[in-house]
């Protein structure tokens, strides 16, 4: 009776202990664990490929799943500031840079539960089309969370969030490369 | 103490982390299939498989794949090519002028088929994709699984242009081929 009882514990601890490592290691790994950092910006070679491992599929599946190859599609994701600090919606950001080199790209905030973020404006992106560029053209900037300055806005929700960058066509030269391309630079404003 | 209790105990230690690991590494195997399955579930909803839905621009109320992009419009075709008799057609005649890539995913979530609308001709696209046991035609894209989903991403490049975008991209459609 005894061993029985040890061997039942022995597979609720197992099996437990199994999961607890698929949890951390898949399920609250950063989204889109990607293994090819720019700054704070993350992706991965592999993403929407069948040659990525069991791990990395699986991470996909959780946090990109139908993300396409990096030929037509590259997904960066960002969780932190250029500094590191984690991005946090009681803080105010500024996102600002130039065009990243692609036919077209967007910037959209996810909550942290992969979702776009409930607010009634619907301030959920910019886009290379969409975004408030400097009145000679050259860059742009976003802020992230609300501003008493007017500026154009995305929404953060109420704790961490994360931002997704795609460039769809990228140039081939950040297929190629994607650790060295000029990305818009996250900066932290201001926290209540 | 502490060592006479692991000497003794050590086959039930080491058979603890033996399940551990397999359980691991299953569920990590298996965790894609199981979001697939749901997904398609999700997607494919009361219109059913093999036939193209086209969804609303996502918002924070869509919750059927994780991280929509709010400026895309998306198509999907939730597959099964054993009950499309093996080969599945997916066609568009007219897409808009802007980005849009028709792209298709096995049961595992590889991608394993895209095409955009720089290597088509003139807005249109018509492919076939044939089940992995199924007799294929030439030119058929061969399906690693038999279930899947063909996704058509279209770009609301110009909010103006929002409702003759959405309009085109309805002419994106799927069904068993003859």
């Amino acid at each position: 009776m005894r061993v029985v009882m040890k061997l039942l514990v022995t597979a609720v601890c197992g099996i437990a202990l199994g999961l607890f490592a698929t949890w951390v290691l898949v399920v609250r790994a950063a989204p889109m664990g990607g293994d090819v950092r720019d700054g704070p910006w993350r992706t991965s070679l592999a993403t929407g490929s069948a040659q990525g491992g069991a791990w990395l599929r699986a991470s996909v599946a959780l946090h990109g799943l139908l993300a396409l190859n990096r030929s037509e599609t590259i997904y960066y994701t960002a969780t932190t500031d250029r500094l590191g600090g984690k991005l946090d919606a009681h803080c105010l950001y500024r996102v600002v840079g130039r065009d990243p080199p692609a036919r077209w790209w967007s910037i959209t905030a996810y909550g942290p539960d992969d979702f776009l973020i409930p607010n009634p404006q619907h301030l959920y992106s910019v886009s290379k089309t969409s975004v408030d560029r400097h009145p000679d053209g050259s860059g742009f900037l976003v802020t992230l969370g609300h501003d008493d300055i007017h500026s154009q806005e995305i929404a953060t929700g109420k704790g961490a969030f994360s931002l997704t960058l795609r460039l769809y066509n990228p140039d081939a030269a950040v297929a190629a490369d994607p650790a060295h391309v000029k990305l818009p630079s996250i900066v932290r404003v201001r926290c209540t | 103490m502490h060592m006479r209790w692991l000497a003794r105990n050590w086959p039930y230690i080491a058979m603890t982390l033996a399940i551990a690991a397999a359980v691991h590494v299953a569920s990590v195997v298996y965790l894609p299939d199981l979001i697939m399955m749901r997904t398609m579930a999700k997607l494919a909803g009361a219109g059913g498989v093999n036939t193209m839905q086209h969804g609303a621009r996502a918002t924070q109320a869509s919750r059927a794949v994780v991280r929509p992009s709010p400026d895309l419009l998306y198509s999907t075709c939730v597959y099964d090519l054993d009950k499309a008799g093996g080969r599945l057609r997916v066609h568009a005649d007219g897409m808009p002028r802007t980005y849009w890539s028709v792209s298709a995913f096995d049961a595992r979530t590889d991608n394993f088929y895209v095409l955009d609308d720089r290597h088509a001709q003139g807005g249109a696209f018509d492919v076939t994709l044939a089940g992995p046991q199924a007799a294929a035609h030439a030119g058929d894209i061969r399906s690693p699984t038999a279930r899947g989903i063909v996704l058509v991403r279209t770009l609301i490049e110009n909010e103006a242009r929002l409702a003759a975008v959405d309009a085109a991209r309805r002419g994106a459609q799927c069904e068993p081929a003859k």
